[in-house]
């Protein structure tokens, strides 16, 4: 009896201590309290909560788990947004040029993790990202997903290494390449210098790959990157963003049987869904920008292509280009989407679930689930309407934007 | 030539040179704040409102009724009223200062530094509303009022050569013209933090320029380093109850601090947090609401201090050698032009004179003559009339009154420099260029010459001397491997200079953030041969005296505007610490906490 | 031989003609003196003798017959600078190639450059010679005199460049992965210079800029077992605790007049949390005053004085890997003393006597002041 009693009053003093304990950076025990709960796998939750409990979700139900923590009263909470396209890099200290396939080279050693377009992509509600480098090699080698804040060591900010390998279709990669006659000496004189070229450097490579499934003396560690692509245990995420750069994408697919394709940017996809739905493959569209152009190399995007391409069933993802303008972010992606018919279920997977499934970091990041980070954006009006702002932006758990004082 | 127009010539000719000679210290008035009505007028409009850039077009009409305006009261006006006249052109030359109000401060100090070369030991300042009205020992202030101790008190630093605060497109063009004004240039939100910087090493003043490297890059000011703030207009602060936490870096909004934002930052942002220091003093003045002042309030001491130019600086590529020895031949063309106009203008007010005594006696006549006048008229009308010729009627010496000399703004502004009414600052640096500048000024003896660099003028020491010249040199030793127009800054110039009679002032070369290190820039020139006492006036009082600011600033004595700094060691010695920094009775800067 | 042979060069160019020969033993009298940690000693007496310092302190006996040079004025170690690209014979950069493990600056030292007698009248003894961080390794540093053209370590540290100078857009590495990668390949099996390194005979010296550079070369040197230096890293202070974790010691480029105080304010965090630094000259870009400018404007920021000549002289030593026999007045090391007509960080005060292994060097005595 007396212990209970004093278990009692142990407990009492440690709320109490929770709830005396300053708001500020250690303070990851939060009550979130929505008009609705977005958890992006399933029904919205209305007048829901979440209880979020060192770094994680703990609870996410209709009625109040209770404990004294610190609420946080809001119209809506949706899993913290996911950009699988953020383009956040050193430039071309982030990629190797001195060869078209340097798949082996990790991008994650090649980043800033002090850049504050992080910061940026953060208050703006993306808390994970996928970094890939810059589309100048053919393969430029292993993107990493990431989360946008936290302390800035790659320790902490790593959700995946080698997430996913980076391959580019189009114009970019073979630029810079030039023909032997006008500086002898540079290393930029070889091939690809056409998309033909891109698209043979591409197929030599996986064919290498299969050569050397059957040919033990053919392997090498490059091949073996692939093996890994060809196997499914990683995907393959390609640029693509023009017809038909998309199709050779897809061709790509068939004649390799790539089990994970993402086309990444592909601006052009509405143009024919039935090849891409063939394919299997996912699609990550570009931002629409008010210029109606899209991606890469002058693809236009049209207004509609996510609800024309989600009505022929295929997975997308919107992403952000990390924007400079509030009205192109990937918060704003959604909104435009829905305008021009895509479904608000669709939309919000579309830059949550999706793109964490895309890669497979969905055990930790993408939906409000129980044990999941707790990554979470705060709303003030339903989400993805023009007229709502994000109030609120949690990371692990940490408050990084806070509803309270953004009034 | 006849004794009356040779009166008013000399009478006028000496008007002008009352405003050559050295400016004469404004009392400034140590009793009660004016009456509204008169510390509202900041600028008296009509003549000589040449700076204003906007006003041109009127101007332009107006110039010609000007010149004769002047002149038609200086005729009229006695010896006294011209010294008035001289005042209002001062003035708008360097805006009225509007008393700070509730603003009073006892300073003690163990070591005061007067003025360079004295120093009292144990004194105090008494100060309020925002000038020095006591400077001594053991004085006494009314009850209440809040005193600092202070190791060391001196006046606040000049910074004769800088940059800081113009906006970014000023700074490295070389597009202007001699009436281009540095005040339109200055942006109160740029660079607070420079500014801030400046203030913690000691500097509270600078004269800025635009377009510094510009053949002619226009009229420079001195400008006090917190401005931003018309404290004119400003509300009076309340007495505050608890210090608000506003002066977070965070920035997070507070009721009260919403007015604190704009233009404020470099006021009351200091290093973050400083409102818990204003816990203990309530009765301190905390800047609200700031508001911007056309002309900056009380910031601006000087808006036409001098006039920059620039003479083998190397701007688009090499420069051509004729080009450069070309470029003194064009200053000193513009300075002629300058010249002349000032002679047309006495020769203008000479004749204008005399035609209005000339029409005022055939007035006269024709008032006797009145009738007789008349009938002769009527009579060649009537004749006209029948002999069906044209009457033409006679015409007067109205037309063909004496017209006053054209001037463009630029000739204007080489007018007052010719006259020496506004110091010329030059930037050179060869030897043989400073050589061509002082043998082209040898034709304009009234021109105050300030060269600004000078790395080669060590041989010239002599000549410089002569002609009363002042140098600002900008004592940072350079790498052998910069590749420059000259070799190296001379480290021991200022040294050899002011031994050979020079007055030396030393400025941060006309960047933005050099200011901040001033005081160790003079410890290195100290280290190379400079006197000590040199160093300490050349930046404060020398350089006050050289751009006409000596009345306000430079020392501290009663009547000086308090700008001051209160230091923990010698203000030339890198250990010093500034602990407050004063600027026009208030306190812009604290300690650091650390 | 040699020495008196620099000596008569040097002794015909300084007037002073009382000062005896460097190979006998003589005395120094200072008015004070800062041999090393700690505060200045008054009135202290230095024994030279071939050269090296015999004993230093406040009471120190003068034996008979030795002579003794009085001065007014403030003694300390000679200044080292932890870093120069000046006084070297060629250009210190190979666009060709990124690696050059085996290349030695000492070979492309020319003791013989007019520029060493600017750093020498700056009170600069020793010298670091460094590559510029134009190729990923760049060679191996050196420390050498500023006077008589002794090499004191040809093999001071290996140069490793993790920074955006070293990729090239034409040149293989052109990103750090790549640089990295290969970084790890040579470290997997290691020839030479990197052998030694590899083995922490030989620390490097890891020449980086921003914050992520910062963090990539902790990273390589923790993953390696390396020892030694990060050199240019800005703003180092924002990092002082993973530094000190690491064990890394920095070297700052110089600062200047109007430099940023957030830089100014990283060197006294890092000098509180106990990381030991020091500052670099990038000569001749860089004036040789620019080493003690450095340090008063760092003093005026907030550091301690001692702090302050500690990242000149002990600390300089320290990191060049040359402690046993440069940085301190103390018995056993080199004589390089400098003595100042002031506070050594004062900058209006001057090097009156420079000493570079007990042979003075440059005199330059303060006339007094004549004024008319």
């Amino acid at each position: 009896m007396e212990k209970s009693t004093m278990n009692e009053a142990l407990l009492g003093v440690l709320a109490f201590g929770l709830l005396c304990a300053p708001a500020g950076a250690a303070d990851t025990n939060w009550l979130i309290k929505a008009k609705r709960v977005y958890t992006a796998d399933r029904e919205p939750i209305e007048d829901g909560w979440v209880q979020v409990g060192d770094g994680r979700i703990r609870a996410v139900s209709a009625v109040s788990p209770g404990g004294g923590f610190e609420t946080l009263e809001v119209d809506a909470v949706t899993p913290g947004l996911i950009d699988l396209s953020v383009r956040i890099d050193l430039g071309f200290d982030s990629v190797e040029q001195s060869t078209e396939t340097p798949a082996r080279l990790e991008v994650e050693n090649a980043l800033d993790l002090w850049d504050p377009r992080f910061e940026r992509e953060l208050r703006s509600g993306v808390t994970s990202v996928l970094v890939s480098p810059p589309d100048r090699a053919v393969i430029g080698g292993w993107s990493v997903a990431l989360k946008t804040g936290g302390p800035p060591t790659l320790e902490r900010r790593r959700i995946a290494g080698r997430a996913a390998l980076r391959a580019a279709i189009g114009d970019e990669p073979s630029d810079g390449n030039r023909p032997a006659f006008f500086q002898p000496d540079s290393f930029y004189n070889r091939r690809p210098t056409t998309r033909m070229g891109v698209e043979w450097v591409l197929r030599k490579a996986f064919h290498d790959a299969l050569a050397a499934r059957s040919d033990a003396a053919r392997a090498t560690s490059e091949t073996q990157v692939y093996e890994e692509v060809l196997s499914g245990k990683a995907p393959l995420i390609v640029s693509a963003s023009t017809t038909q750069d998309i199709r050779t994408a897809c061709f790509l697919q068939r004649e390799f049987k790539l089990p994970r394709l993402i086309l990444d940017a592909a601006a052009e996809a509405w143009k024919d869904p039935p090849m891409v739905v063939a394919s299997g493959a996912s699609v990550v569209l570009p931002p629409l920008t008010f210029g109606g152009r899209g991606g890469n190399d002058f693809a236009f995007h049209s207004w509609n292509s996510a609800a024309l391409l989600h009505e022929r069933g295929l997975t997308i993802a919107l992403s952000g280009h990390n924007a400079l303008e509030r009205g192109e972010r990937l918060a704003a992606q959604p909104g435009l989407a829905m305008h021009a018919g895509l479904p608000f279920d669709a939309a919000l997977a579309a830059v949550t679930i999706n793109p964490a499934r895309m890669i497979g970091i969905d055990g930790r990041v993408g939906s409000i689930a129980v044990g999941k980070d707790a990554d979470l954006v705060l709303w003030d009006g339903k989400p993805f309407e023009p007229s709502s702002r994000i109030v609120g932006v949690l990371l692990e758990g940490e408050l990084v934007l806070d509803p309270r004082t953004a009034k | 030539m006849s004794s009356r127009p040779f009166l008013r010539l000399v009478l006028i000719a000496s008007a002008f040179l009352g405003a050559l000679s050295s400016a004469q210290p404004l009392p400034f008035p140590v009793q009660d704040p004016p009456a509204p009505e008169e510390s509202g007028e900041k600028k008296p409009d009509g003549p000589g409102q040449e700076e204003k850039k906007e006003d041109k077009k009127d101007e332009k009409k107006s110039e010609s009724d000007k010149p004769e305006a002047e002149s038609k009261s200086s005729a009229k006006k006695s010896d006294k009223d011209k010294k008035d006249d001289k005042k209002d052109k001062d003035a708008l030359k360097r805006p009225k200062l509007a008393p700070v109000e509730g603003t009073t401060l006892l300073i003690r100090a163990k070591r005061l530094l007067t003025r360079p070369g004295e120093e009292l030991a144990n004194a105090d300042v008494l100060v309020r509303d925002g000038a020095i009205v006591g400077v001594g020992k053991g004085l006494v202030a009314p009850e209440g009022t809040r005193t600092l101790e202070a190791d060391v008190v001196c006046a606040g630093f000049l910074d004769p050569w800088s940059s800081v605060g113009i906006e970014e497109e000023s700074i490295g063009t070389f597009d202007a013209t001699a009436d281009s004004l540095t005040i339109e240039a200055l942006d109160a939100y740029r660079d607070p933090h420079l500014r801030r910087q400046a203030l913690r090493g000691g500097v509270t003043s600078a004269r800025v320029q635009a377009a510094g490297r510009a053949r002619v890059g226009g009229l420079g000011a001195v400008v006090r380093l917190d401005f931003g703030v018309d404290v004119a207009t400003t509300p009076k602060p309340e007495p505050e109850a608890a210090p608000k936490p506003a002066a977070s870096e965070s920035g997070a909004s507070q009721p009260g601090a919403d007015k604190k934002e704009k233009g404020d930052k470099e006021k009351d942002k200091k290093d973050g947090g400083k409102s818990d220091s204003k816990a203990e003093a309530p009765a301190a003045p905390v800047h609200h609401a700031p508001v911007l002042a056309p002309r900056h309030g009380n910031a601006v001491l000087n808006e036409a201090a001098s006039l920059s130019a620039s003479i083998g600086i190397p701007r688009q590529g090499n420069p051509d050698p004729f080009d450069r020895i070309g470029e003194v031949d064009r200053l000193g063309a513009a300075l002629d032009a300058g010249r002349r106009l000032n002679e047309q203008r006495i020769t203008f007010a000479e004749d204008l004179a005399k035609w209005e005594k000339e029409i005022a006696e055939k007035e006269k006549q024709l008032e006797k003559d009145f009738k007789k006048a008349k009938k002769d008229r009527e009579k060649e009308q009537k004749d006209a009339e029948e002999k069906a010729k044209e009457f033409k009627e006679k015409a007067y010496k109205e037309d063909k009154r004496p017209t006053p000399p054209s001037a463009s703004p630029e000739d204007e502004v080489m007018a007052r420099v010719a006259s020496g009414e506004v110091p010329l600052v030059v930037e050179a640096h060869r030897a043989p260029e400073i050589r061509a500048l002082l043998d082209m000024l040898r034709a304009h003896p009234r021109v105050r010459l300030v060269l600004a660099g000078a790395t080669e003028a060590a041989p010239l020491a002599s000549a410089l001397a002569e002609r009363s010249a002042a140098v600002i040199v900008f004592p940072t030793p350079l790498g052998t491997g910069r590749p420059s127009g000259w070799t190296e800054h001379d480290l021991g110039l200022a040294g050899v200079l002011d031994a050979a009679g020079v007055r030396v002032l030393i400025g941060s070369g006309g960047s933005r953030a050099g200011a901040s290190d001033l005081a160790l820039m003079a410890g290195l020139a100290v280290g190379h041969g400079l006197d000590r006492e040199a160093a300490f006036a050349a930046l404060t009082l020398a350089a006050a005296e050289t751009f006409d600011v000596a009345d306000r600033i430079g020392s501290v004595e009663v009547g000086k505007q308090a700008d001051l700094l209160l230091l923990k060691g010698d203000p030339l010695s890198p250990a010093a610490r500034v602990q407050y920094v004063l600027v026009g009775g208030q306190i812009v800067l604290e300690p650091e906490a650390r | 031989m040699l020495l008196t042979a620099l000596l008569s060069t040097v002794l015909a160019a300084a007037p002073a003609p009382a000062h005896p020969i460097a190979t006998d033993a003589f005395a120094i009298r200072a008015r004070k003196a800062y041999i090393g940690a700690g505060p200045a000693i008054e009135d202290c007496v230095v024994l030279l003798d071939g050269g090296r310092v015999r004993e230093v302190g406040r009471g120190v006996r003068v034996p008979d017959g030795t002579p003794l040079v009085e001065y007014d004025g403030v003694l300390t170690a000679g200044l080292i600078a932890c870093g120069s690209y000046d006084g070297i014979a060629s250009g210190t950069t190979d666009p060709t190639r990124a690696y050059l493990p085996e290349a030695r600056i000492a070979d492309a030292f020319a003791p013989a450059h007019p520029d060493f007698g600017r750093l020498l009248e700056a009170g600069i003894t020793s010298v670091l010679l460094v590559p510029r961080p134009e190729n990923v390794i760049g060679g191996v540093t050196a420390l050498v005199k500023t006077s008589g053209g002794t090499i004191v370590k040809r093999d001071a540290q290996l140069a490793v460049a993790l920074s955006t100078n070293a990729l090239l857009f034409n040149r293989e590495p052109t990103s750090y992965s790549q640089a990295l990668m290969q970084l790890d390949e040579m470290l997997a099996r290691p020839k030479g210079t990197l052998a030694r390194a590899k083995a922490g005979e030989l620390p490097v010296l890891l020449q980086v800029g921003p914050e992520h550079e910062i963090s990539r070369a902790i990273g390589f040197a923790r993953k390696h077992g390396l020892k030694g230096t990060l050199f240019g890293a800005e703003l180092a202070g924002e990092m002082a605790a993973e530094i000190r974790e690491s064990g890394l010691a920095v070297v700052f480029h110089p600062l200047w007049f109007g430099s940023d105080r957030r830089a100014l304010r990283s060197v006294v965090a890092l000098s509180e949390a106990g990381v030991p630094f020091a500052f670099a000259l990038h000569a001749p870009d860089r004036s040789p005053e620019a080493l003690r400018i450095s340090a008063a404007l760092c003093v005026r920021a907030g550091l301690p004085l001692e702090a302050g000549l500690q990242a000149l002289t002990a600390n300089a030593a320290r990191i060049a890997g040359v402690a046993d026999k440069l940085g301190r007045v103390e018995r056993g090391l080199s004589a390089d003393l400098v003595v100042w007509s002031g506070d050594p960080l004062d900058l209006s005060s001057r090097p009156t006597h420079v000493y570079v292994d007990g042979v003075l060097a440059h005199a330059a005595p303060i006339p007094a002041p004549v004024k008319d």
